[in-house]
């Protein structure tokens, strides 16, 4: 069996006094896509911000290349494992000052972004010169997955990525993700309410309820 | 001072004559401010004269730790003012206020007393109570007006901050902006003020220096002194309260503390 890019061991998350979930354990390897799915308000985005160290959890630990990231700079596992919220969030006035927010960022000083052409996600040519004022929701969800993919992440934790997207479209990110987890050292959490989606990405389930 | 320009109680009853003519317009308009008005004058006139009471004895002392004990207590009443007009509230918040206004309002006037104008004795609290109470009642608003644009915009902006920090931001590269505009906006009132002084308004001081028998001149300079003095402690005071509040709301693992932060009504 490979090592474990990333896992998680004996998992607590608490919301106030209230227990989302507790005793959760999973592991991902590269190349994997670990589909997470489970009724709305049972703290899937939670548990990712969890995984990405945004918030604490009540218990447990969560292994990056076998180090606990309790003991890692966040900034720096955060470039590694990449969080992308479900609800995009772009810095600044166009889709350019969107993409090259992260160069601003001590962690990306010297870094070289993948190149990744815009139509791959089913985005106009011209993307990068227009407004985020005058983008839709899906445009926006693509172009904030697009800066993910550009940062070249080992790992993805992706909230429902395609929520916004139309059927078509949904297929074509789907197909770029698949490509993108047979490179070298990837993988990704996915978070869909749609398990054939889950399916289609080949995900393990990992399915949160109630303890 | 000029005996001409002596109010005796008499004076100041007939001045009142004014409120009851504001509580008429109330009637007439049914404003429903004739106890708002009623209160906030015999507050005025009671806190007011308590003041006079209390300073009256202060100068005949003349003992530098009855000066420092009354300063110290505006300072932290100050400190107590400014957070009790933000609409946000987090452990800590009156301390990391006090704190700043403290450090912010005293190096200021040390430095005024060390290097520009030192009366003698240095604590003649004919000078100094005057002088750190301009720079407190000035500074308050500005410093308020920062830390509660500081805590909303944290509050409301917490997702795109997350976001940052999610992309690889460490904790001061994600609340940067948040942090710049707070301090803008604490700043503004002053800086706008420090524009219109002498067009729109005499400044308050400078208009009691010339009815003290003062020449325009001296006024005039106390007057810039004093902004400056005012402005630099604003901007301090603002910057020292929103980095304790920065440094309270986010944790050295580079993540938001916000479960910290609640609204003054829902806590």
């Amino acid at each position: 069996m490979n090592p474990s890019l990333l896992s998680g061991h004996h998992l607590t998350l608490k919301m106030g006094d209230r227990t989302l979930f507790e005793d959760c354990s999973f592991a991902l390897e590269a190349g994997m896509c670990l589909g997470l799915s489970g009724p709305s308000g049972q703290g899937k985005s939670t548990f990712l911000k969890g995984l990405a160290g945004l918030i604490p959890f009540a218990s447990g630990q969560v292994k990056y290349q076998q180090q606990d990231i309790a003991s890692l700079e966040k900034p720096h596992y955060r470039k590694q494992v990449l969080y992308v919220p479900q609800t995009p969030q772009l810095q600044g006035s166009s889709v350019q000052e969107a993409l090259d927010y992260p160069l601003s960022l001590r962690m990306y000083r010297h870094h070289t972004m993948q190149e990744i052409a815009p139509e791959a996600l089913g985005l106009p040519a011209n993307i990068s010169t227009q407004r985020l004022q005058h983008l839709s929701g899906g445009e926006r969800q693509r172009v904030q997955l697009w800066r993910a993919l550009r940062l070249n992440p080992t790992i993805l934790l992706l909230d429902e990525p395609t929520s916004a997207l139309d059927k078509t479209t949904q297929e074509q990110v789907e197909s770029l993700l698949r490509d993108w987890l047979k490179g070298s050292q990837k993988a990704c959490v996915w978070i869909s309410h749609d398990t054939l989606q889950l399916q289609r990405m080949g995900s393990t389930l990992l399915y949160l309820h109630t303890p | 001072m000029d005996p001409q320009f002596i109010l005796s109680y008499t004076h100041i009853a007939i001045a009142s004559l004014l409120l009851v003519l504001q509580m008429v317009l109330s009637l007439l308009l049914d404003l429903k401010l004739i106890r708002h008005i009623a209160w906030a004058s015999a507050r005025m006139i009671l806190q007011l004269s308590l003041v006079g009471l209390v300073l009256a004895q202060i100068f005949a002392w003349q003992n530098p730790w009855a000066i420092l004990t009354l300063l110290t207590a505006m300072t932290l009443i100050a400190g107590h003012t400014a957070v009790s007009r933000v609409k946000h509230r987090y452990p800590g918040i009156y301390r990391n206020a006090m704190f700043s206004i403290l450090l912010s309002s005293w190096s200021i006037t040390a430095y005024f007393l060390a290097a520009v104008n030192a009366p003698s004795p240095w604590y003649l609290p004919q000078y100094l109570i005057p002088l750190l109470g301009m720079i407190l009642g000035n500074g308050i608003s500005g410093i308020a007006l920062a830390l509660e644009r500081f805590l909303s915009d944290l509050s409301t902006q917490q997702a795109d901050i997350e976001a940052r920090l999610a992309l690889g931001a460490t904790r001061w590269e994600a609340v940067r902006d948040v942090f710049r505009s707070a301090l803008q906006a604490g700043m503004t009132p002053i800086l706008n003020s420090m524009m219109a002084s002498g067009l729109v308004s005499l400044p308050g001081m400078m208009t009691g220096q010339i009815l003290g028998g003062a020449s325009p001149q001296q006024a005039v300079n106390y007057q810039i002194v004093i902004l400056i003095m005012i402005s630099s402690s604003t901007a301090f005071g603002a910057f020292g309260v929103l980095y304790l509040s920065y440094r309270s709301l986010t944790h050295a693992d580079h993540r938001l503390l916000l479960a910290r932060l609640q609204e003054r009504n829902a806590s």
